[in-house]
């Protein structure tokens, strides 16, 4: 598989982007090494003597790997600051973390002392600064700021689940350490650091969490979030254990402590890739999303159910007990001040849904006029179009034979005054002058009918009307590359009311159409034929076509299947307007893209 | 004698030209379109080219363009009806000599083809 290959496709694989470089296989070997640690624990590998080193050892290369790969972040200048900062703490927070181990290992495994027996080492020393640094590095992370009305939500659901886990470890953890007054101040303080650090960095995950975090941040916080909560787990248990007296190197507590380093490194090679995979970027947001959502929830059946195993159980009414009643309250009241600020936020969010239902109405009238005008502006713009273009055909088609009668009759002079004029030349230069004169003569005739502007429906034959409109096209038709023009007009047509100049428009416009549609040439047919109700004036090519889909829109404006640039879309539309005016209807069949199309005209007959 | 070629859709026109020109003591050579005028421009030698432009199946401005390419130097008239001022503009930058405009006598296109001829001989 070529991973760094930039030209193929990014290829669904087990082994995701990330983990493909250095770090990645360094990852991979760590996983390798926590699988088979976990083994080591469940089989005991090495016997018993071997239990405690094999352990202790185990906790210093992965912490260590997970220091750099978070350093290797903050050294990275590309990324934000922020980001940059946060991962220098958090980096710092696993680095004490190796170095209490170190001094762990110091203790238990080469100076041989029984420290698991010991309410406290020298390494408590370090352990603790873990929490501050690990808050720092989460607050420092970055994420979205929250707008006005969610801070109050966002303070009630972090004090819902605060005051829950407060409840557990409370019950569980401080309260019997508070109550164990044998071991002296010193150990007291000590087991209670721990519990009161989780609790600190499960408000600052908790907090990050409802901060909506940066999408930069996302994927890897997932990652790191995993991290963090096996810790804090596997601390809240520890220190449980520890009150209990049941803590051992080498058991199975120790394992979620390597969970979490392992988790801690994989969330720091995840970092820098986070802004170029987007697809599971969407798939922790919505994990993100969902958490906060259900946390709360989550949080509130904890210490509630808390109470009540504390009622079931009958436990005697003590400091424990105590606590978790005032917890209970604590926690009534806020899932009731949640409870009051949904409401007034669903109130403001129905205040605003109508307000914007109503704005987009009225902006949605606004748009249809604005469009309704700017279309009948671009009608009036095609007709001015339409008359230049008639006008430059004229110039052209009259001003050709004009030319040629001036050139022959100049040459015929000429000749005349060298003397040299013959029945040869006059046999040329004559049916020119006489042929140009007379196709000049039939334009201007067809023309006159052009003069007139508005509407005027008078009874008309509609294949002479057809038969004028090719006698102009004619000579423009031959230049047409290897289209063919046939009629088929029937005779004893009655006559139909219509406007001659516009329909004549109507025809020019669907013969440019059956043109355009035949590139590669064809046959156009234009028939007359009686209908049902009237005449039917039909063009038919031989051209590409028209898909069944099509031929519903062909006839609204700005609709067009011809490049851009090519057409500006009204042409048919105007062709259907002038149709209608004259309360007549107009259809296009086709067999499908391929098979030419026919459109068909349908005017009633004219009222005697 | 001097070669004309002149590239002109209107028959009737072509006649006249070719007949009056031939008289005049020209050759003249003559093609309906610019695909056949190109075909003459490549094989003879011609002294000059009377364009019209407004001709079936290629743009003038195109056949001028595919003139200059086959022979750069080559002194070339347009006569036409209608042209834009964009397009005459385009004319003149692909070298056009002189752009006439119909209608034009037979007389006047003489003395505009000797002129163009003059200066080619000066």
């Amino acid at each position: 598989m070529s991973v760094g290959d930039a030209a193929s496709p990014p290829a669904r694989t087990i082994i995701p982007v990330w983990l493909r470089d250095g770090w990645g296989i360094a990852a991979g070997v760590a996983g390798v090494y926590v699988f088979l640690y976990i083994a080591a624990t469940r089989y005991g590998w090495g016997g018993e003597a071997y239990q405690k080193p094999i352990s202790d050892l185990a906790f210093l290369p992965l912490s260590v790997f997970a220091t750099l790969a978070a350093w290797r972040i903050a050294a990275n200048r590309a990324l934000d600051p922020r980001m940059r900062r946060a991962w220098l703490l958090l980096g710092l927070a696993i680095f004490t973390q190796f170095l209490g181990d170190l001094i762990w290992y110091y203790l238990e495994v080469l100076r041989q002392l029984p420290v698991s027996d010991w309410p406290y080492t020298a390494a408590d020393l370090v352990y603790p600064w873990f929490y501050p640094l690990a808050v720092a590095g989460l607050l420092s992370l970055p994420n979205a700021p929250l707008g006005r009305s969610e801070r109050l939500r966002f303070a009630l659901d972090l004090s819902i689940v605060m005051v829950a886990a407060w409840m557990v470890v409370w019950y569980f953890v401080i309260s019997p350490v508070a109550a164990d007054t044998e071991s002296g101040l010193a150990a007291q303080i000590v087991l209670a650091i721990y519990p009161i650090g989780d609790l600190a960095v499960l408000g600052g995950i908790v907090w990050l969490l409802f901060h909506r975090p940066d999408a930069a941040t996302r994927s890897a916080l997932i990652l790191f979030l995993l991290g963090l909560l096996s810790f804090v787990v596997t601390d809240i248990v520890n220190s449980y254990a520890a009150l209990a007296g049941t803590y051992e190197s080498g058991g199975w507590i120790d394992v979620g402590w390597v969970m979490a380093y392992l988790f801690f490194a994989l969330a720091a090679i995840r970092q820098p890739y986070l802004l170029r995979v987007s697809a599971t970027e969407q798939w922790s947001l919505r994990l993100l999303n969902w958490l906060s959502l259900v946390l709360p929830f989550v949080a509130i059946g904890l210490g509630y159910g808390l109470v009540i195993y504390a009622a079931a159980a009958s436990l005697p009414v003590g400091g424990g007990v105590q606590g978790l009643f005032v917890g209970a309250g604590l926690l009534t009241l806020a899932v009731l001040g949640r409870q009051v600020v949904a409401l007034r936020e669903n109130m403001r969010l129905n205040a605003e849904l109508r307000a914007f239902s109503a704005e987009l109405e009225r902006r949605v009238e606004e748009r249809t006029r604005q469009l309704q005008e700017s279309q009948e502006a671009l009608f009036a713009s095609q007709k001015l179009a339409s008359i230049g273009a008639l006008a430059a055909e004229v110039v052209h088609e009259v001003g050709n034979p004009l030319n040629a009668i001036i050139a022959a009759s100049e040459s015929l002079e000429a000749s005349v005054s060298d003397g040299e004029t013959d029945a040869e030349s006059l046999k040329v230069y004559l049916p020119i002058i006489s042929r140009a004169g007379w196709h000049a003569a039939r334009i201007i005739q067809t023309l006159r009918n052009y003069s007139r502007g508005t509407q005027e429906l008078v009874p008309q034959n509609l294949s002479e009307v057809a038969q004028d409109v090719l006698l102009l096209l004619r000579q423009q038709m031959q230049m047409w590359d290897s289209i063919k023009v046939v009629t088929e007009f029937a005779p004893g047509l009655p006559a139909v009311a219509c406007d001659r100049n516009q329909m004549a428009q109507v025809l020019i416009n669907l013969l440019g159409n059956a043109r355009d549609a035949m590139p590669g040439g064809g046959t156009i047919t234009v028939r007359t034929r009686p209908a049902p109700d009237g005449v039917a004036l039909e063009v038919a090519d031989t051209g590409v076509g028209l898909a069944p889909e099509y031929v519903e829109k062909i006839f609204e404006p700005f609709y067009t299947t011809k490049d851009i640039g090519k057409g500006s879309g009204l042409g048919l539309s105007i062709v259907a307007r002038v149709v209608r005016a004259h309360n007549g209807r107009i259809k296009v069949h086709s067999d499908g893209p391929g098979q030419g199309a026919t459109f068909t005209i349908t005017l009633p007959t004219a009222q005697p | 004698m001097s070669t004309l070629l002149i590239v002109e859709d209107n028959a009737d026109f072509r006649t006249v030209f070719q007949r009056r020109f031939e008289q005049l003591g020209y050759h003249v050579l003559t093609a309906p379109d610019g695909v056949r005028g190109l075909q003459v421009v490549m094989d003879a030698p011609l002294d000059l080219i009377i364009l019209d432009l407004n001709m079936p199946y290629r743009d003038g401005l195109e056949t001028l363009r595919l003139i200059r390419s086959v022979k750069p130097k080559m002194k070339v008239m347009i006569v036409t009806a209608v042209m834009e001022e964009a397009a005459q503009v385009e004319a003149r930058k692909l070298g056009v000599y002189e752009i006439v405009f119909k209608p034009v006598g037979i007389k006047d296109l003489a003395a505009a083809v000797s002129r163009a001829l003059g200066q080619a001989a000066a």
